[in-house]
């Protein structure tokens, strides 16, 4: 391969991740998630007040990491604050992951490295949890970090090498618990490609020796990164003791969850084929490269595409990772991104090898057909993913989506909160239990009298509030009291679950009037 | 150095910057913090869909009876169904009439979005005492700006009588509806035509809570046939 046209590959796989990546990041409504981690970070922007909160909220880097964001976008409140703001730190970490593809050294031939950053680029599923804003497309960044410097530091030994993959390991601790699958994989995935002997395409297959200085620095590394983030830069002391602590509670959730348990072959359905409402989606391009790659380490035929050992090291980890997240009874469909960097290295070093493989001109032409058609095809669900059906339930990366319907029921607010004399300061109660409640402490950042109850009971009166919002089943509750005197509507809020908004019949008139 | 190494360092820093940055901005002098004393939105994992197929009555019970005039039939069943939408995406508009009123793919017609209109012939003029429509009840869902109608006019331009209508911002230009919204059950909506008289029945409706289109499982009109 030139140079020329490896420089090529890589502009083109950059500028695939930033095309798919960056434009209408506030496409989608906000997920239940994403609003929970808004309103987390808006504490953090407004007040500098973060402390990690082991039950139910992941690590703190993806809040530090949206600051740059917030200043970089004039973002000093959460008020201030809008989805594309927030989202774009997933985005450039999305970005960021297809750069550290090509980050192997020249163990991984060229073609390999550009192939895989090219389906981490077009691939749907990293594209869409990369618009996401949630923890794991920076999860996703660190871990492959992890990977590269591990790697790089077989190949130098060198201090700053070492204390390069502490501090990625650090920073993938900081990120989410799911760390702890990640960091042994990577581990245990150097030390057995480290064990090999003898001459390898790219030279003498060294012995992998490990000096007790580097152990230190790279734990040093560790535990700075760990610590510094997860006591909110010192200022809280418990943090790094919870960070700890919350393994007990994420063990338990992860092997008997009472929510999001799924069968085994649950993240294979989501990434090489499913059906629904007569839409298909498959991500199989990645998936038999992958199977090809890793049939072809196996066969020791793709030494010329990536040395020996970094072919056992990839596909260790890949193996090691993929394994332990498809065995987990706790799955959610963002986690494939956790193991899905093994397998679109694993597919770089499939396609390369198949490339290399075609001796005949025409063959080679046939296989470069193929691959820029299976890239083509990620393209295309790329775009029906992100941009045509972001938030339809049959998009088979939404999961517990906010529907679009509920952004209705934001506009209905605001053209509310317009005629009301209050205007923003209007009161609204919404009572509804904490899964009915987000994303609405999000959409309705910008009201300054907002409260939220899980019960009426609890509520007080209601007839106080110039609007009430509840869950469908309070509103049932609330129909009797309310409903002769309010004009109700409903509106979808996830698939299957209804919010009710009440609307007093003096500010509904004036509504009507104002039309 | 290690590029690697440099870029891990490099963003880390950046990263830890700012957050110092952050924590040491001043406040204007001039505001004060508004203390609210509403409760706050309770923090909570990831939300599971609900999956309810054939959802049961929200309210917990069933519908009570309702009584009609002796020698009162249906007067819908296999009768000719039009629609603004002729030719829906899923399923056909003969599902309306035909007796099937599962809540399962393959018993509902499926029309485009917006408002949209179906219509039965009863084949002659008859007086209406009940009219029970589903829309979909295959899972927690409501459908917007229904309205249903009565006419001898097949066009409905003249004569018309509208025996429910929960459009209460006009949006489909029929008038303000008066009547309530309401979540779909596998009990369908009863409503109450109090003796109008009339060959076609036109409902109306303007999407849904799901999304922007309109369907239907069944209609079954009951009255009194023209003697």
């Amino acid at each position: 391969m030139t140079k020329t046209s490896y420089r090529g590959l890589v502009l083109a796989a950059l500028a695939a991740a930033a095309l798919f990546r960056f434009p209408s990041l506030g496409l989608r409504p906000m997920h239940h998630d994403e609003a929970n981690q808004a309103v987390k970070f808006g504490a953090l922007l407004e007040r500098g007040e973060y402390a990690y909160d082991k039950s139910d909220h992941h690590g703190p880097s993806l809040y530090y990491a949206t600051l740059a964001s917030a200043y970089a976008r004039g973002r000093a409140t959460l008020a201030d604050l809008d989805e594309a703001t927030l989202r774009l730190v997933p985005a450039v970490f999305g970005l960021g992951l297809v750069a550290l593809c090509l980050s192997f050294g020249t163990s991984l031939h060229p073609g390999a490295a550009a192939l895989a950053a090219l389906l981490a680029a077009f691939s749907p599923a990293m594209t869409y949890y990369s618009r996401f804003y949630i923890h794991e497309a920076l999860f996703a960044f660190f871990a492959l970090a992890l990977l590269v410097g591990l790697w790089r530091y077989t190949e130098r030994l060198s201090s700053l090498a070492a204390m390069a993959a502490g501090l990625s390991a650090g920073l993938l601790f900081a990120t989410k618990e799911t760390s702890v699958i990640i960091i042994p994989a990577a581990v245990v995935s150097i030390f057995l490609a480290g064990r090999l002997r003898g001459k390898t395409a790219f030279g003498p297959a060294v012995r992998l020796k490990i000096s007790g200085e580097h152990v230190f620095l790279a734990l040093l590394a560790f535990l700075a990164a760990a610590a510094v983030l997860y006591s909110s830069l010192g200022r809280n002391l418990d943090g790094p003791v919870d960070a700890v602590t919350a393994f007990k509670d994420y063990f338990a959730k992860g092997a008997a969850p009472s929510l999001h348990a799924h069968p085994l072959g649950y993240y294979l359905g989501i990434l090489v084929f499913s059906k629904s409402g007569g839409l298909v989606w498959s991500e199989g391009a990645v998936f038999v490269l992958t199977l090809v790659g890793l049939a072809a380490i196996i066969a020791r035929r793709s030494e010329s595409i990536a040395g020996r050992r970094l072919g056992l090291y990839v596909a260790v980890y890949a193996g090691l990772t993929t394994g332990t997240f498809f065995l987990l009874p706790y799955k959610t469909p963002w986690n494939v991104l956790a193991f899905y960097t093994g397998w679109l290295l694993l597919a770089g070093i499939g396609g390369a090898f198949l490339i290399r493989a075609a001796r005949k001109p025409a063959l080679k032409a046939a296989v470069l057909v193929l691959l820029a058609a299976g890239l083509a095809h990620l393209g295309l669900q790329n775009y029906r993913a992100n941009i045509r059906y972001p938030a339809d339930p049959r998009n088979p990366y939404v999961y517990a989506q906010t529907s679009p319907d509920f952004l209705k029921l934001v506009r209905r607010v605001e053209d509310l909160a317009a005629v009301h004399p209050a205007k923003k300061s209007l009161l609204i109660k919404v009572v509804a239990g904490p899964y009915e409640q987000w994303p609405l402490p999000w959409s309705l950042r910008g009201y300054q009298n907002v409260g939220y109850w899980k019960n009426p009971a609890d509520a007080g009166t209601l007839r106080d509030a110039a609007l009430v919002i509840a869950s469908d089943e309070n509103a049932s509750l609330l129909l009797p009291a309310l409903g002769d005197s309010h004009q109700v509507e409903y509106y979808g809020l996830r698939e299957g679950t209804l919010l009710a908004l009440f609307i007093p019949d003096a500010l509904w008139n004036r509504f009507l009037l104002s039309r | 150095m290690n590029k690697h190494a440099l870029t891990i360092i490099s963003l880390f820093s950046f990263v830890a910057a700012a957050a110092v940055f952050a924590s040491g901005s001043p406040q204007d002098p001039s505001k004060e913090e508004l203390k609210l004393q509403l409760p706050k939105p309770m923090f909570i994992g990831t939300p599971r869909n609900i999956k309810t197929p054939n959802l049961e009555v929200v309210t917990g019970k069933p519908r009570g009876p309702f009584f009609v005039p002796m020698g009162t039939i249906i007067l819908s069943a296999k009768k000719a169904v039009t629609s603004s939408d002729m030719q829906p995406v899923i399923g056909e508009l003969s599902f309306l009439t035909d007796g099937e009123k599962s809540g399962e793919d393959g018993y509902f017609v499926e029309l485009g979005p917006g408002g949209q209109w179906v219509q039965i012939d009863l084949g002659a003029s008859s007086t209406l005492h009940a009219v029970l429509v589903w829309h979909y009840h295959g899972q927690a869902r409501v459908y917007r700006d229904v309205a249903v109608q009565v006419s001898d006019d097949k066009d409905f331009l003249k004569g018309v009588t509208t025996i429910f209508n929960n459009d209460h911002d006009n949006t489909l230009g029929l008038g303000l509806g008066r009547d309530k919204e309401y979540i779909e059950t596998n009990e369908g909506r009863l409503i109450d035509p109090k003796g109008a008289k009339g060959r076609y029945i036109r409902l109306w409706s303007g999407g849904n809570t799901s999304n922007d289109m309109n369907h239907y499982v069944e209609v079954e009109v009951y009255g009194t046939p023209p003697k």
